[in-house]
């Protein structure tokens, strides 16, 4: 006596080897392959490009804070270290802008003589770290973005300048969804 | 999940349409009304996934879950247009009503009898049924995943499996077989 279960599987299996699902045509496959190697889509690579900017706008805002914050402390302590902060390392070196800024070499600046007058965040490299597993189902596209943060900050007093530069790194997800 | 390098070697796309390339055809002709529409909708469904692997760079070719959604979506593009054409084109003359199943599988030069009874017992069922079993038993699809192909629950994509299996049997006379 079958159970209902095994009349089930007995019928798919019936199912499955009568019944084969005939091909695609060849001339879809060949479409569809011919489509993916041969067709370049510059939409596609524009977008990306939009992506990426927007990206490197919002981390540089956020990081030109971070080094402000980072810079006052840094002229408040007496007993001056090198700033560092979860591997990142931050150089600061004057800069030769006019005959005062020697200066800087005889006397340590107060806190608050130094303003920032320019900075800048520049793409050094993008590391393509592969695909991880986020979630059980969900899997992104790791990409590591890696800058040189600089700032460059004035003494109204003496006129002296010097140039503050933080490298940073930024990972970025990228997810995959269908359309 | 099918690894595909850095290059996107042809022969690895090749093999991956090769093994699934019918399967998914089978659901495109299920979702169509004519053979040609299939073979559009399989072919604009694959082009538009595979373009997504090639915007991210992909190293794997997405879960076949995933063609499957494709293939719907197209199928339901297609049959909103072909209805617009129809409504201007005013026509009165009904479509011919096609037998379904007759171009799904593999036509054998003797086809017997008992694929036959199948195929006929097949083309009976309702269209969400029919939509189920062919994901379950050729689509090898789970329940889950054909719940999200359908946009219905799990459940009620296994309700509608186990009805159409039934309703299959009695179609077909298993004491026959």
């Amino acid at each position: 006596m079958k159970t209902p279960i095994q009349e089930d599987s007995e019928f798919e299996s019936l199912l499955r080897e009568k019944l084969k699902p005939s091909t695609p045509p060849w001339e879809s496959n060949r479409e569809v392959l011919e489509e993916f190697f041969l067709k370049e889509d510059h939409e596609l690579k524009r977008e990306r490009r939009k992506h990426f900017l927007k990206h490197t706008w919002i981390g540089g805002l956020g990081m030109a804070a971070v080094l402000l914050l980072a810079f006052s402390f840094y002229f408040g302590n007496e007993s001056v270290t090198e700033p560092e902060t979860q591997g990142v390392t931050a150089s600061v070196s004057p800069v030769q802008f006019g005959p005062k800024s020697q200066k800087i070499a005889r006397t340590r600046p107060q806190p608050m003589e130094y303003e920032a007058i320019g900075s800048r965040n520049q793409l050094m490299e993008v590391k393509d770290k592969g695909w991880r597993r986020i979630d059980d189902d969900k899997v992104v596209r790791e990409f590591k973005y890696e800058y040189l943060d600089t700032v460059d900050m004035i003494n109204r007093e003496d006129g002296s300048v010097i140039r503050v530069q933080v490298p940073r790194e930024e990972i970025v997800n990228f997810s995959y969804h269908v359309i | 999940m099918t690894e595909i390098n850095e290059d996107y070697p042809m022969s690895e796309l090749e093999k991956w349409i090769e093994v699934h390339g019918a399967r998914l055809f089978l659901y495109a002709r299920q979702q169509t009304q004519t053979h040609a529409d299939a073979q559009d909708v399989y072919q604009e469904a694959l082009i538009q996934v595979i373009k997504r692997c090639k915007k991210e760079k992909l190293r794997f070719v997405p879960p076949i879950r995933d063609f499957f959604v494709s293939i719907k979506c197209r199928a339901i593009d297609l049959y909103r247009q072909q209805k617009r054409r129809q409504a201007r084109e005013d026509k009165s003359a009904e479509t011919e009503k096609v037998i379904q199943g007759g171009d799904w599988f593999v036509s054998k030069i003797e086809k017997d009898e008992v694929s036959q009874h199948l195929i006929e017992a097949l083309s009976e069922l309702p269209e969400e049924q029919k939509e189920v079993v062919l994901l379950k038993i050729w689509g090898e699809q789970t329940f889950q995943a054909i719940g999200e192909i359908t946009r219905v629950s799990a459940n009620t994509a296994a309700s509608r499996y186990r009805y159409a299996l039934t309703q299959l049997k009695s179609l077909v006379n298993l004491q026959a077989i």
